[in-house]
């Protein structure tokens, strides 16, 4: 069995699977604020899981060249190892079955097919 | 447009995070830039939290907790001797907690700002020598201070055994790196077993119990 992941790490981690060879700061805080939407995400809480990830060996990061856009900076890039690729299989293996057993008990919620009641205390029992 | 933030505030927040960090965070707040009054907002958010994970990183809690006991230990030893009468007087033993505290804050601060493209030997020395001098600065001329030389005695023995410490465990950024071994590995081989609150209550109490009974029976 590999390092468990948080929820949070795990949408990190999959913000750096999905933008492939683009993922450094500003990119993974995009796509994790879109992933974890509504719930805002600052960026400050990006670097601490982007730098746990990396102490966990889950994920690794190289500096590139300067850029002028950034005043001359560089950006740091994050790639995924393969203990991170691991950890997110199993993350989102459990996530699944956690799906499967809600729809299974509610029947299609995202289908909109059966909702579930909603609770009112004045209704008899 | 994008505009870029004033100097001032740029130049602020470029002392403000570790160097190890720096280039990349500046980079991208640089990059997601709306004025220098976002800017500076986004750095009140984003500084502390680049500062606590940097610390996190170059803290290695065992060897912490062995710096500070220590400390404490030079400390008490020092008034012990020096003067002993204001160890049970006016809180002497917790006032004695203070010097040690600020010269970990230091120690610990130090390392989180250390550049870890700069390295020489007597690095892990800076840390007990900034602590020492930010110690005597505070210290000096306050209402409860420690008497000066429990404090000079005190402070030279804690830097002088904090330095000894740390000459032979490295702080963690200065330790020797293996090429593609992941951090989390590489301490697994480095590093005792990790620090856990609930294993330290014990030793703890058992720790004040005896330090009880000593003010109990010197009272």
């Amino acid at each position: 069995m590999s390092e468990p992941v948080g929820q949070f790490e795990q949408i990190i981690l999959t913000a750096i699977l999905s933008l492939r060879d683009e993922a450094y700061g500003v990119t993974i805080h995009e796509k994790a604020a879109e992933l974890a939407a509504p719930k805002k995400i600052s960026p400050g809480a990006v670097y601490v899981t982007l730098d746990r990830l990396e102490d966990k060996g889950l994920i690794s990061s190289r500096l590139a060249n300067p850029t002028p856009e950034r005043g001359g900076r560089s950006k740091r890039y994050y790639r995924l190892e393969a203990l991170g690729e691991r950890a997110l299989e199993e993350s989102a293996a459990t996530a699944k079955r956690v799906w499967d057993t809600v729809t299974e008990i509610w029947g299609g919620i995202a289908t909109g097919a059966r909702r579930r009641p909603k609770w009112n205390p004045a209704r008899p029992r | 447009m994008e505009s870029s933030p004033s100097k001032i505030a740029e130049t602020l927040v470029y002392w403000l995070l570790p160097p190890a960090c720096r280039e990349e965070v500046l980079g991208d707040m640089r990059e997601r830039n709306q004025g220098s009054a976002q800017f500076l907002l986004e750095a009140g958010l984003t500084v502390p939290s680049v500062v606590y994970s940097r610390i996190r990183r170059t803290t290695d809690t065992v060897v912490t907790l062995m710096a500070a006991v220590s400390m404490y230990t030079a400390f008490v030893v020092s008034a012990r001797w020096l003067a002993p009468d204001m160890l049970f007087h006016g809180y002497g033993f917790a006032r004695l907690t203070i010097p040690p505290a600020i010269l970990l804050a230091a120690i610990i601060l130090a390392d989180a700002y250390s550049n870890p493209t700069n390295r020489w030997p007597l690095k892990p020395l800076l840390g007990p020598t900034l602590g020492l001098a930010l110690l005597y600065a505070l210290e000096l001329n306050h209402r409860t201070a420690l008497p000066a030389p429990v404090l000079a005695w005190g402070g030279t023995f804690s830097a002088l055994l904090v330095s000894s410490l740390r000459l032979i465990f490295p702080p963690v950024t200065e330790r020797p790196q293996t090429a593609k071994i992941p951090a989390f590995w590489q301490k697994l081989e480095l590093l005792p077993l990790p620090f856990n609150l609930k294993s330290a209550l014990l030793p703890g109490a058992v720790l004040l119990a005896i330090l009880l009974c000593l003010l109990i029976i010197r009272a």
